[in-house]
């Protein structure tokens, strides 16, 4: 079974995936296209941040007693993450690719930061700390459906 | 890598990264001013004095500041002092690096001591800092060797800049033009080269979202750099004909590892991910192009011995070196770090108000004009070694370029300043 790194790491390529087909999109004021991408990818990004800070991070959080830790870094990288994301969409609605584009910038470098701090530390220690218990967390992903 | 929670003070990486462009600008109009035939010949005095403009007040500066913030987050523990360490390095780079121009122009041999003073203090600081932080961590990868040895190459280069300063100050009796190409090696492609690669292993698939280095290339390239400007400076102490050889063939070495290393960005970018316009991506092509050009130039002089004899040749050595390679990917750089730094320490301080986002940006359109003035002022800086009447325009664009460097990055520290006081 895959362990938490591989599956929240293949999770992370395929949302990156559809916001930089998204963010193509409006650099080329293709806005159609751009909304249902942008609307796709935070579906997914929505059901993975859920996922991580209502599964993850409290088996985390049970398995190290660690709550003041990584955790609470990666949660407030969620909430900037969120906040740009609305910032997009609001753009696209506006169709204003000069704003979308200055959000995208910034979003792009903390998001790039963000996986690489989860993939090359987190989700390894989560591995570590949960064992095969690791793989049965992480395939919950699938299933997993974000609070409406 | 930028976290904010391991990330020193804003103004520890920023005071480096707001100087350099006002450098830019000094060796652009020093360039423009006395003009005419300077880059005719490097023993120009002026020629040595915006070589180092370059070198240290623009390169030097941000790689610094670079390096600060780029350490702190790899390593996740800041260097030591790294408030002080960034407060004094900062000035004394800065105060050094003008006595040196200064001195350098106008053979005035007390400014050319107190340059000597400023700058190997503030290299001497800054490295302490960095190595000692470096040996506190159990963190090891190719970026943070190359972090290693390109600072061994930036002592090497400061004590044999050192030492030629004290021979023109006191007129001593040196084998100066051999130092001097020794100087120069070490810190074209021991200084700037190697810790341009190093950092591009981390931060050219994650600015540019292109496929990682390949893992080989990330292990050899700057080791075998460094190897080969070992070999080529002992080769270069012995008076033998087949040490001769060893020296063409370190240089033939170095020359194929710039041309890998341009050549691989290259694929890189092509294979990015990516389809949104980017300035840095730009600033990176331009870069890897001048790094190609100055990989050619050095393969053509190790097979035909009229051009490795030319005056032009270590003066289109330097230029790409420098001006091409060195500022094109530094300001691609400076276009990822500066706002995502501001950005970052301004949703901080002002806990995320809406008002704080939307001036922490620089224009893609802005950044990319800037990318396309750069480039004319490589094209016209490389046609003035053959056409000297341009080199009066290469200096005025060369000096725009780096200004406009400043108007894009001087509104990002408006910004945080407003963020702070609000």
């Amino acid at each position: 079974m895959p362990d938490v790194t591989a599956t929240l790491t293949a999770h992370h390529r395929a949302c990156d995936e559809l916001f930089l087909a998204a963010e193509g999109a409006a650099a080329d004021g293709i806005w159609p296209e751009c909304e249902a991408k942008l609307a796709a990818y935070c579906t997914e990004i929505e059901r993975h941040i859920e996922f991580e800070e209502q599964v993850l991070f409290p088996a985390f959080e049970q398995a190290t007693g660690m709550t003041q830790g990584p955790t609470t870094v990666m949660r407030e990288e969620h909430a900037q993450i969120r906040e740009l994301n609305a910032r997009m969409v609001a753009a696209a609605a506006r169709r204003d690719s000069d704003e979308f584009l200055a959000a995208s910038e910034t979003f792009l470098v903390l998001m790039q930061q963000h996986n690489l701090k989860e993939e090359g530390v987190l989700y390894p220690e989560c591995d570590a700390l949960l064992g095969p218990q690791g793989g049965v967390i992480g395939e919950g992903l699938r299933a997993f459906k974000a609070p409406a | 890598m930028l976290a904010y929670h391991q990330a020193p003070p804003y103004w520890a990486p920023m005071r480096f990264f707001v100087t350099a462009p006002l450098f830019g600008v000094l060796a652009g109009l020093t360039l423009a001013i006395y003009g005419r035939d300077m880059l005719a010949q490097r023993w120009d005095p002026v020629t040595l004095a915006v070589t180092h403009l370059l070198a240290l007040g623009f390169l030097t500066m941000t790689m610094f500041g670079a390096l600060l913030q780029l350490v702190s987050v790899l390593l996740a523990v800041q260097p030591p002092w790294v408030t002080r360490v960034a407060a004094f390095t900062h000035a004394a780079l800065t105060a050094g690096t003008l006595a040196l121009a200064a001195g350098l122009a106008h053979d005035l041999p007390w400014l050319l001591h107190a340059a000597q003073a400023l700058l190997a203090g503030a290299i001497a600081a800054f490295v302490t800092s960095i190595a000692i932080a470096l040996t506190r961590s159990a963190a090891r990868s190719p970026t943070l060797r190359g972090i290693a040895l390109s600072l061994d190459a930036l002592v090497f280069t400061a004590i044999l800049g050192l030492l030629l300063a004290h021979a023109l100050a006191r007129g001593l009796e040196l084998p100066v033009v051999k130092l001097t190409g020794m100087h120069a090696g070490w810190g074209l492609a021991g200084w700037v080269f190697a810790l341009v690669a190093s950092v591009a292993y981390q931060v050219v698939p994650m600015f540019q979202f292109t496929p990682p280095f390949p893992a080989r290339l990330q292990r050899t390239l700057v080791p075998g750099v460094f190897a080969a400007l070992l070999a080529w400076t002992i080769a270069g102490s012995i008076d033998s004909p087949w040490a001769e050889h060893l020296a063409s063939a370190c240089e033939l070495l170095a020359a194929l590892a710039l041309i890998a290393f341009a050549a691989t960005t290259f694929g890189l970018q092509r294979r990015r991910r990516r389809r949104a316009p980017d300035a840095t991506l730009e600033f990176w092509a331009l870069g890897a192009a001048s790094l190609a050009g100055a990989g050619l130039a050095s393969l053509a002089a190790q097979v035909w011995q009229e051009w490795r004899e030319h005056a032009a040749y270590p003066l289109l050595l330097g230029t790409l070196m420098l001006a091409g390679f060195g500022m094109s990917v530094v300001c691609g750089m400076l276009y990822k770090i500066a706002p995502f730094l501001t950005w970052l320490h301004l949703q901080r301080t002002t806990q995320g108000r809406a008002s704080s986002y939307a001036r922490g940006v620089v224009p893609d359109k802005s950044a990319r004009r800037h990318a396309r003035v750069h480039a004319v002022a490589i094209a016209l800086l490389v046609a003035a070694l053959v056409v000297p009447v341009l080199a009066r325009p290469a200096g005025v664009l060369l000096a725009v370029s780096a200004a406009l460097l400043a108007a894009n990055l001087y509104p990002l520290v408006k910004a945080y300043r407003a963020g702070q006081s609000a």
